[in-house]
Parts: structure tokens; sequence; C-alpha cells
């Protein structure tokens, strides 16, 4: 297994930027799908890949929903406070709904590094995303991935590259335990 | 060992039960109509698949979510149908479940005070899928654990077909999977209208929806809960009849667009093979495609190139259906809703007419039935779906035969 866990502090800058392909996406990029793009392009930064190696990815609850604070700014400024269809959609940009879509941090991983093989989108769960990568198609290894954006606006992200084998009776199996300590763990 | 579907609860714009949902399927009725459960002055669309009981909409009470509402029902049901909770300990029991995005009561944060985000949290306005649903599994005794899935239009097919796969592998006796999600709430409806896959047909509301059609202009969204138990053949009770059994699954990602299907089909084809090839099956033996035609413009010719990657000139004769043009697309639960579509063919051997479909599509040459339902013998199909974000899925159902 080779893994790789990060943490960005609240105010600590994340630099993507330089090494996207699709730079025009960076405007929906949320810290959390800052924080995933970057670690898994250093983990997979000079690696040879199986042609369509199977990708899962979890997300955390999304403790952060600062980025809907401008659309509630915007709709405070009305002073009667009746919901309008059209106030709504004036404050509400285009970037908002992205970042609303959770499914949108493992499709920018999977755009940068083109990942185009089995998969799945799991909400927050070690013992799904192991059962995942447990049942995987093939016998190669698998891509794992792991977010999560905290209330603070710090934003921890795991990667591994692993052998479906090794993850055989893992103790969070059937847990609630979020996802991301599995990358905690393998990063101890 | 086989994974079988043994019973089904189901609340959906087709009906609050299985046996309502495959009535109103036989029927044709369209059950996409103008929004009543909130006001949609202002709105730039305004149709909606929403749920009803006794012919009116079920209406969400303030600080209740409708995916949990719903979600309660349907597992009420298929307790009631198989009972699950009877015949498997809370230990074997596992709930993997597509669901949709967290969601503020936008419409009743504005009567507030202070509409800022902080004192809004705090005031049940707010609703987090994640804790809703596991309180849900707690309530049912889900002990083997309960796993979300939401990748967005796929999230329903990833649960059902994960769940195939531990099945399959020994790891799970039970799993009640599905998917539950509700699009009808102002926040989500106009997040989502933003996003420019909504049809603008100037139409009424019951035929906005075209799947596959050279008219299509969009979708129209909806809301389902539909839940299942699978099982294992070699452990079923005497007499219970299983109503399919899941005998493939794969998924692929298009790498390729935030919100557009790659046009090519080449990667959605390889989630189509995964599963022919998981299945044992040649493209040949598949009798009908069950198709995930949201009647968005770029939805058809996409399906359509990766099917003919697979099929080839076949597909031209295979009938194909899709069920958005009756009750719009669920999103996190269209998998799961549509499966009842998939049971209904296995059932009676027929594949239904396309609600709203008129013109064929030169891009997307499919074989819709049109008028009756068209009666064969069917012992396999397949079902296809795709998201925003790039996910393909494909699930191939067989007649059970004992």
């Amino acid at each position: 297994m080779t893994s790789l866990y990060r943490r960005f502090s609240p105010e600590e800058d994340i630099p993507v930027a330089g090494r996207l392909k699709k730079r025009k996406l960076l405007k929906y990029y949320s810290r959390e799908a800052m924080a995933a793009v970057l670690t898994a392009g250093e983990l997979l930064d000079g690696k040879s890949l199986p042609p369509h190696i199977p990708f899962y990815y979890a997300s955390a609850y999304v403790e952060n929903l600062e980025f809907l604070e401008e659309v509630f700014e915007k709709l405070d400024a009305y002073p009667d406070h009746v919901f309008d269809a059209q106030r709504f959609l004036l404050a509400t940009p285009p970037p908002v709904n992205f970042k609303m879509m959770r499914n949108m941090v493992p499709c920018f991983v999977s755009i940068e590094n083109n990942l185009t093989g089995d998969n799945n989108f799991i909400v927050d769960s070690a013992s799904a995303l192991l059962y995942a990568a447990l049942t995987a198609p093939g016998e190669g290894p698998v891509l794992m991935g792991a977010g999560y954006l905290h209330a603070d606006d710090s934003v921890e992200a795991g990667f591994a590259l692993v052998n479906p084998s090794e993850l055989a009776g893992h103790p969070l199996l059937g847990s609630d335990a979020p996802a991301i300590e599995l990358f905690r763990q393998w990063a101890q | 060992m086989g994974a079988v579907i043994t019973g089904f609860g189901a609340c959906s714009p087709l009906g609050c039960s299985l046996a309502e949902s495959l009535q109103t399927l036989r029927s044709g009725e369209p059950r996409i109509d103008d929004i009543q459960n909130f006001p949609v002055d202002g709105y730039p669309y305004t149709a909606a698949g929403e749920i009803r009981e006794n012919g009116e909409v079920v209406r969400t009470p303030v600080g209740v979510n409708r995916k949990i509402l719903f979600l309660e029902r349907s597992l009420k049901e298929l307790s009631q149908a198989t009972a699950f909770t009877e015949r498997y300990a809370p230990s074997q029991r596992m709930l993997n479940l597509g669901t949709g995005i967290d969601y503020f009561e936008l419409e009743n944060c504005m009567t507030a005070e202070d509409i800022s985000l902080s004192p809004l949290l705090g005031k049940g306005l707010f609703h987090n899928i994640r804790d809703e649903i596991r309180e849900v599994a707690t309530r049912w005794q889900f002990g083997a654990g309960c796993h979300l899935f939401a990748s967005a239009c796929t999230a329903s097919a990833h649960a059902i077909g994960l769940s195939w796969r531990l099945m399959k592998r020994g790891l799970a006796h039970a799993v009640i999977t599905g998917g539950s999600d509700s699009m009808i709430s102002p926040g989500a409806y106009l997040g989502f209208s933003a996003l420019g896959a909504l049809t603008r047909s100037s139409e009424p509301s019951p035929v906005k929806c075209r799947p596959c059609d050279l008219h299509s202009s969009g979708t129209v969204l909806g809301e389902a809960s539909v839940v299942m138990l699978m099982e294992d053949s070699a452990r079923l009770s005497p007499g219970v009849e299983p109503l399919a059994e899941v005998i493939g699954y794969g998924s692929s990602l298009d790498a390729y667009s935030v919100t557009d299907p790659e046009p090519s089909g080449e990667t959605a084809a390889m989630a189509i093979q995964e599963a022919l090839d998981e299945a044992g099956l040649r493209p040949e033996q598949i009798d009908c495609i069950h198709l995930h035609g949201t009647g968005t413009i770029k939805c058809a010719p996409a399906e359509y190139n990766a099917l003919y990657r697979v099929f080839g000139e076949r597909l031209k004769e295979i009938p194909a259906y899709s069920m958005k043009g009756q009750v719009g697309h669920m999103i996190g639960s269209c998998t799961a809703v549509e499966m009842l579509g998939v049971v209904y063919s296995l059932q009676n051997q027929v594949v239904l007419p396309t609600v709203n479909f008129q013109t064929p599509h030169p891009e997307a040459p499919f074989r819709m039935v049109q008028g009756q339902p068209l009666h064969l013998p069917i012992k396999h199909i397949l079902k296809i779906n795709s998201a925003f974000g790039g996910h393909n899925t494909a699930l191939v159902f067989k007649r059970w035969e004992r």
C-alpha cells in the first residue's frame, strides 16, 4: 500500500492551481476539492497506473457551509424577508450549486488524473469505502480517497493505492467511522 | 449463490405502494404535473413528479425532510412485505442507499429575523442527510452497516451494484438497498434549474419530459423513495418467490466534464461491457434495455453511442424504454424507482411504451415502444444510468428461475 494524508489549516493556501490540466474548473472547487486534487496528484506523480484503475472516494459531512454565507447575505438585504425565486437565482452564482453537489470532488480528481474505471462516491463512511474497494472488479490495485472539510475551514485529504486483499477483515468494516479515519491511521 | 430481490417498498409519483406503482406503470398515466408542494410564482420551471396520496400531493411539515418521510414509509412497506426484521437479526441487516444533497428549507428560513448561516443552522431548517438517514438506520437496527452513496443520478445504481457485489462475495446476508431523494424543495429545485438540464418546453407539464425524442428539451425533476430486499437465493424462506435476480454490474467514469456526458460513449460502454462480462452474457442475450433516458438534449445520443459500441447494429432491434417521461428524474433514487419498471417487464414479459415519446431522434434511433406494450420473451434486461460528474452504471437482471 502507498498512501498520502494531508491536513491544511484554516488559513493555509492549497497550491493546486499550478498543477491543473483544466484550470477553468477551479472556480467550482471547494477547499475539499483543492485538497483532494492536490493530494491525489502528489500520490500519483510519476506512477504508471493500470488502465481503468478502480477509484472510490468518500466525502465527509460538509461541516463548512461558508460558500452559502454570501447567498444568505444577499437574501437578507431584501427587507420584506419573503422567499422569491428570482432573488434566489440572482443571489446564487453557479459555483455555489457545484459546491452543493458533493460528487464534484471525485469528478475533478478523475478529470485531472484520467480515471475512467469502476467507481463509487460514498458519504462519509470508512466501512462503505472499504467494502467498495474489497469488491472491486479485477485483480489489480485500487485508488481510494477521502476528504473532510471542517467547520473552521481546515481540510483533510487522504489517498491510497491499495491491493484490496490488504483490506480484508479491517476493523472499520461495519463501523460508523468517517472515511478519513482510514487515512489518518495509515499515515501513522 | 445468486442475489435476488424479494420485495419492495415504494413511494414515488407512481404511487405509495408496490402494487399501486405497478398499476400506474401499466396504465401509462402521466405523473408529472405543475408543482403543488410550494408556490412557484416567478419560477423559470414549474413541472415536477411529486408523490401523491389519494390524488393529493403529500405536503411536508416545517422541519421534516421529504427524503426521510418517504424512506420511513417505504421501509415500512418492505418490512410488511418481506418480514426482514423478523427473518434477519440486526447484525445481519445492512442498508446501502443512494441519496442526494443536503438542503435548507429556504422558504422557511426567510421568515427568520436573522437570515445568516449560523442562527439558521440551529433552527432545524438545514437537513443533513447523513445524520438523518443514520437515525432511520438506528431505528430499523441495521447492525451490519448504514452506507450512503451520493453520485447524483447514479447514486442508487452504485448502492444496488455494491450490494450485489457484497452478496456475491458472501460479505452480506441481507441488504436493503435502493434510493431516497427529493428535489422538490425551492432551493434544490432552483439550484438544479441553474445547471441548465431542465426542460424549457412550453407544453403542458404532463408532456414536458420526452426521453429519446427528437423534440426533447430537458428533464423534469421528481422525488422517490424505493427500497428493496436483496437476499441470497440459496437461503430463501419457503414460499418466497423472487421478483428478479441481479446477475451483473459495472461502472465507469467519463473523466470528461462536470455536467456533459462523454459524447462518443466510450467510457459508458466500458460499464455496460463490464456488467455483461460479470453476468457471463453475450450482447445478443439481452432482450430489452431500460435506459437512463432523461429527456435532456445530450443524454440520448451519448447513451446510443455507448450502447452501439457494445451491441452494434442489433441495437436498432432491441426494445428500449425510459420511465422518466411518466414520472420525471429522481436523481439520487432514479435507478431504484426504475427498478420497478425492470420488475414489471420481467414479471409481465412486456416492454412498456415510453410516455411522451413520439418522434425518433436521428442521433439516437432506439427502438422505443409506442402505443401498446410490446410482448416478448424477456429473460435478461440491461439497465443503464449516468450522472453529472461523469459516472456511468450498468446492471443486468434475470427473470427468476428455480
